[in-house]
């Protein structure tokens, strides 16, 4: 699986995830700076990675939707590739239309970073196969901009058509939504995918909870894991 | 421009005439007193400070560069560095504050290091009024809003509350970055023929006079003066890490320095100074945002601007990689031989001084005399013993010195860049050495309380308890850095205080042999109602070889066994307890009593068997003894470990036995299978065995019985004490 | 070609949460300034353009509003034209 992250002047978690996927092995790694035209060899997988891209000023990923960069973004998830935009990357999604929606800011009006539980909502996407339904695992947040909206009509049209993948939820019950969500987030939404399935959008990090040794823990290598199970990464190891 | 206004005394200009020979213009009037001001020169603590040993194994670099480095193995090196932001907090919170980060953090850089993580100590009043509580979160907004967006871990820090940080709030910032040993940036490596190059933001009018505005206390005016506010933009100065790490690990630079109090002037003349070359500057060459007259220029405190030393034949690739950066570069100066430092504006030549004018300000003594109060403050009015330990319990785990601070650190990213091993909340900060199993330890310590009624034996004690924090995490000592917070050095009582703290940390760092590799010194921390107390406050940085030696809190297990180490009491005076519980009724009261007596033999025996223990593996969770004794230390680990304790304490004095601070005492939970191990390495040092992990309580024979709930509420949710945990709300 | 300005107002539209305008509404309230019904939080923009005429400065500026300064699905926009020098 070759994985392009694409990095704004003000990414900082490129490297995290950079760090995450060649932890997990699964496969080469380009580095993409936003100005670029194309990738410098065609892609399985493109990653926004979080950060504030151009320092977030106006509206979290505004300016970085307008980059150079996101012309062949959009054609590559157009024609079926794969796109993975983590927190400020999710943001950029819905700014250039890939994702519906409105990241806006969190209830408390505070940047939050903690860990987050979130419920598993579908395992037959790309990014999730690895995952059994239903399971409740914790990735860590870090955002200020982190509650989901959408218009009540194309919110029940999101929910019917089963784009939420990743949604807010209590570990100790199992249950899921709003008032789980440590940002306000309607219905809880945590990550979504777009109607074709190969454009997913979240706002906690699971490239924060990949590496050995760290606080919070290693729930997100599944979604490496996934990824990796879908491009055959492993295949005869 | 009178000299006064530059900030010289009348024996200053006196001197500055004899060293030049003439006197001065304006332009270099105020060049010299910015230089010559208490914020640049260190002029009143430069004698005191000699007393630090800078020397250890593990040093790459002392004092006297932009931060220290020291060797933390697999050719890697910390720099690290404390900074005060003190005033520009107290003016503009949110803009001091985050400019304080963004300082410490070019400061890192300057050394050629990736920035990886910061701390922050934060001092402020009680926060019982609107205008301190809207103070203390602007503060912590500003450090969140910058430390996040430049994608710098925030890992760390500490807290405290006492009515002398009203109005005279501290903010210490803390950074620290990974350099390759064989390539730290020195300021010593400029040669003639070099171009002087400014990289990254405009000049504009921000900070004017910073520096002197540090060295002067702050009064009734000092709102009216905001024109002087620093801004800063963390976007810029992420661009700026990055650029400046890819020139530099391409060689493209042959120095460089940040621009922190008087900007280019200070830079620039620093450079020259230590490489003993000559510099020239022309003033028109330099982008601004606004018409400024050449001594704004010079003296600006804008933010997010590096000076690069660069040879001729590589400017061209250095402007190539700030472009891509979309960061302007220009070259405003050359190196030449010599010794002067020159100024020139539209082919004019408008200062001429030797560089050893500006970068040799003349010592300042200043007469020091014991505080007259000072016998008064060890001695104690109330007898010292708490009718009701189980209230005084949950008031001190509830208190804002006490309480869980999430509300802060929450807001604080203590995860990006994927090193952190142990983050805020944490008696030790931890975080990953690249290229190694190692651990990078970090603690911060301050306490106001002790240094007030025992400024030696309260800073030593700051000091030791720093290390010994280090030790039970299983660290070797790699260094430390300080910021030293007093108010005014012309008070010949505040300045008895704050040689007598410079000498408490310095024997402990010599006998602990922990060198200084950086510091820095804020003095006039007071207003008109008063000053703070003597405030030192230091950040060890250690290692521990092997992750799987590092020994940490919070993970007591069930039917673990629970040894105190160290004397059974320490002492009750100025401790947490004696301010905030001794008084009867609900005030705090000031700081008093005798603190612990430094014991250097103990400290050191106490260090060798804190690091065997981890190296045997035989530890499951440990905490030092700290703030609220041995009780709230109990009560920690009670709730980060989400299991009860029973304890009996076999003394007669329940109160010094549960409360009393100070010396080197540690917990901490064994598996019964470990005791005997465990029990040997202590053998000849004060042991005793406790009590168990186990139950739904915190049980103290004879003092304390509290349900795990109740200390939860009052930990989490700030000793509201009829808070009801399971339905969120007051009963 | 003329100098304008443009000063662009923009708001969360009704329906969204506007939770900064709860706020800022609670804490007026809060201070005993009871008269305050509602309190919006928005952003405010100047813009200095080049332009023929009024109407192609108007169109200037909508096209730039609506392409990057707000998000349609939760702001709106208003905004006020002048010549100047």
């Amino acid at each position: 699986m070759r994985s392009a992250i694409v990095v704004f002047p003000g990414s900082n978690c490129d490297r995290d995830v950079e760090k995450a996927l060649l932890y997990m092995e699964t496969g080469p790694v380009d580095m993409v700076w936003h100005d670029e035209l194309d990738f410098p060899e065609k892609p399985d997988l493109v990653i926004l990675p979080g950060g504030f891209s151009y320092g977030d000023y106006l509206r979290s990923g505004a300016l970085a939707a307008k980059s150079r960069i996101m012309g062949v973004v959009r054609s590559h998830a157009d024609s079926g590739g794969l796109v993975l935009g983590i927190c400020n990357g999710f943001q950029i999604l819905t700014e250039s239309g890939i994702l519906p929606g409105a990241l806006l800011p969190n209830a408390t009006l505070r940047f939050v970073c903690r860990p987050s539980y979130l419920r598993v909502e579908r395992n037959d996407t790309p990014f999730t196969c690895s995952f059994p339904e239903g399971e409740i695992v914790q990735f860590p947040i870090a955002h200020h901009e982190g509650l989901y909206f959408l218009p009540p009509d194309d919110l029940e049209e999101l929910e019917k058509n089963r784009r939420v993948i990743f949604r807010y939820a209590d570990p100790e019950s199992g249950e899921a939504g709003e008032d789980y969500s440590p940002n306000g987030s309607l219905h809880g939404i945590a990550g979504i995918i777009n109607e074709r399935g190969n454009v997913l959008g979240l706002m906690p990090h699971p490239e924060r909870a990949t590496v050995r040794g760290l606080i919070w823990g290693m729930d997100g290598r599944n979604v490496w894991h996934s990824l990796g199970e879908h491009f055959n990464v492993w295949e005869g190891r | 421009m009178d000299y006064r206004d530059a900030g010289l005394s009348d024996a200053e200009y006196a001197k500055i005439k004899e060293l030049l020979g003439r006197t001065p213009n304006e332009l270099e009037t105020s060049l010299i007193g910015v230089m010559w001001s208490e914020h640049c020169s260190y002029k009143s603590t430069r004698g005191l400070l000699a007393a630090f040993p800078q020397q250890g194994k593990h040093v790459a670099q002392g004092p006297g560069e932009n931060a220290g480095v020291v060797d933390c193995g697999s050719g890697w090196g910390l720099a690290f560095k404390v900074e005060s932001h003190n005033h520009p907090s107290a003016v503009a919170p949110y803009q001091g504050a985050a400019t304080g980060v963004g300082g410490i953090i070019r400061d890192i850089l300057a050394m050629g290091a990736r920035p990886v993580a910061s701390m922050d100590g934060l001092f402020f009043g009680p926060p019982d009024s609107r205008g301190q509580v809207a103070l203390a979160s602007g503060i912590v907004e500003g450090i969140a809003g910058y430390g996040n967006a430049v994608g710098v871990a925030t890992i760390g820090g500490r807290t405290f509350y006492d009515p002398c940080f009203e109005g005279n709030p501290l903010v210490n910032a803390f950074n620290c970055g990974y350099v390759r040993l064989d390539s730290i940036v020195s300021s010593k490596t400029a040669r003639a023929g070099c171009l002087v190059v400014l990289l990254g933001s405009k000049t504009g009018r921000d900070g004017i006079a910073g520096a002197s505005f540090a060295s002067k206390e702050l009064d009734e005016n000092s709102r009216e003066s905001r024109p002087q506010i620093q801004i800063g933009d963390p976007f810029e100065e992420k661009l700026l890490i990055e650029c400046c790490l890819e020139l530099h690990g391409r060689g493209l630079i042959a120095s460089m320095q940040d621009m922190g109090a008087a900007g280019i002037l200070s830079s620039s003349s620093e450079i020259a100074h230590k490489s003993g070359v000559g510099i020239e500057i022309f003033c028109e060459r330099i982008p601004l945002r606004e018409e400024m007259a050449p001594w704004e220029i010079f003296l600006s405190e804008s933010q997010e601007r590096m000076l690069l030393i660069v040879n001729p034949e590589k400017f061209e690739p250095v402007k190539a990689v700030a472009e891509r950066f979309a960061l302007e570069c220009i070259v405003i100066g050359n190196i030449v031989e010599g010794d002067r430092y020159k100024v020139f504006k539209d082919g004019e030549l408008i200062a001429d001084l030797p560089h050893s004018i500006l970068g040799d300000a003349p010592l300042l003594d200043w007469p020091s005399s014991e505080p007259a109060d000072l016998a008064k403050r060890r001695e104690t009015s109330v007898r010292m013993k708490s009718p009701d330990p189980a209230r005084d319990l949950l008031k001190l785990i509830g208190a804002p010195h006490g309480r869980e601070r999430g509300e802060i650190w929450e807001q604080y990213d203590c995860q990006v860049q994927l090193r952190t091993t142990e983050g805020p909340g944490a008696q030790v900060s931890a975080m990953t050495v690249p290229e190694s199993d190692g651990l990078v330890t970090l603690s911060m310590e301050g306490d106001p309380w002790k240094c007030r009624t025992a400024p030696f034996t309260g800073a030593a004690e700051t000091m030791a308890q720093s290390l010994r924090i280090q030790a039970v995490s299983g660290a070797e000592i790699l260094g430390m850095t300080n910021c030293l917070n007093f108010p005014s050095p012309d008070n010949p009582e505040n300045y008895y205080e704050l040689s007598e703290c410079v000498r408490g940390l310095a024997a402990v760092c010599a006998d602990m042999e922990c060198p200084v590799v950086s510091g820095n010194v804020s003095l006039y921390n007071e207003t008109p109602r008063g000053g703070i107390y003597p405030t030192p406050l230091v950040v060890t940085a250690g290692l521990v070889p092997h992750f799987a030696y590092f020994v940490r809190c919070g993970c007591a297990k069930e039917g673990d066994v629970i040894y105190l180490v160290g004397p059974t009491n320490g002492s009750l005076g100025a401790s947490r307890w004696q301010v905030l519980c001794c008084e009867p009724g609900a005030g705090q009261s000031a700081p008093r009593g005798v603190t612990w007596e430094y014991n250097p033999s103990m400290e050191r025996d106490f260090a060798v068997r804190a690091r065997t223990a981890s190296r045997k593996a035989v530890v499951g969770s440990a905490r030092v003894i700290a703030g609220g004794g041995v009780a709230v230390a109990l009560a920690k680990e009670a709730i980060y470990s989400g299991l009860g304790m029973s304890a009996n304490l076999g003394s007669l004095d329940m109160t010094a036995a549960l409360f009393s601070e100070g010396g080197p005492r540690a917990l901490y939970f064994v598996q019964p299978a470990n005791a005997e191990k465990f029990s040997f390495i202590w053998d000849g040092y004060p042991l005793m065995s406790i009590g168990r992990v186990g139950g739904e309580s915190l049980r103290i024979d004879g003092a304390i019985d509290i349900g795990l709930d109740e200390l939860r509420a009052a930990f989490y949710f700030g000793g509201l004490l009829d808070f009801d945990p399971k339905r969120g709300e007051r009963k | 070609m003329k100098m304008y300005r443009a000063d662009v107002t923009i708001l969360p539209k009704d329906g969204v949460l506007d939770i900064q305008g709860k706020a800022v509404e609670k804490t007026l309230s809060s201070q005993g300034y009871d008269a305050v019904k509602e309190a919006r939080v928005g952003k405010f923009i100047r813009l200095a353009l080049e332009a023929e005429d009024n109407s192609d400065a108007g169109a200037k500026v909508r096209a730039m509003t609506e392409d990057l300064l707000v998000n349609d699905l939760v702001e709106s926009y208003t905004f006020t034209l002048e010549t100047c020098q």
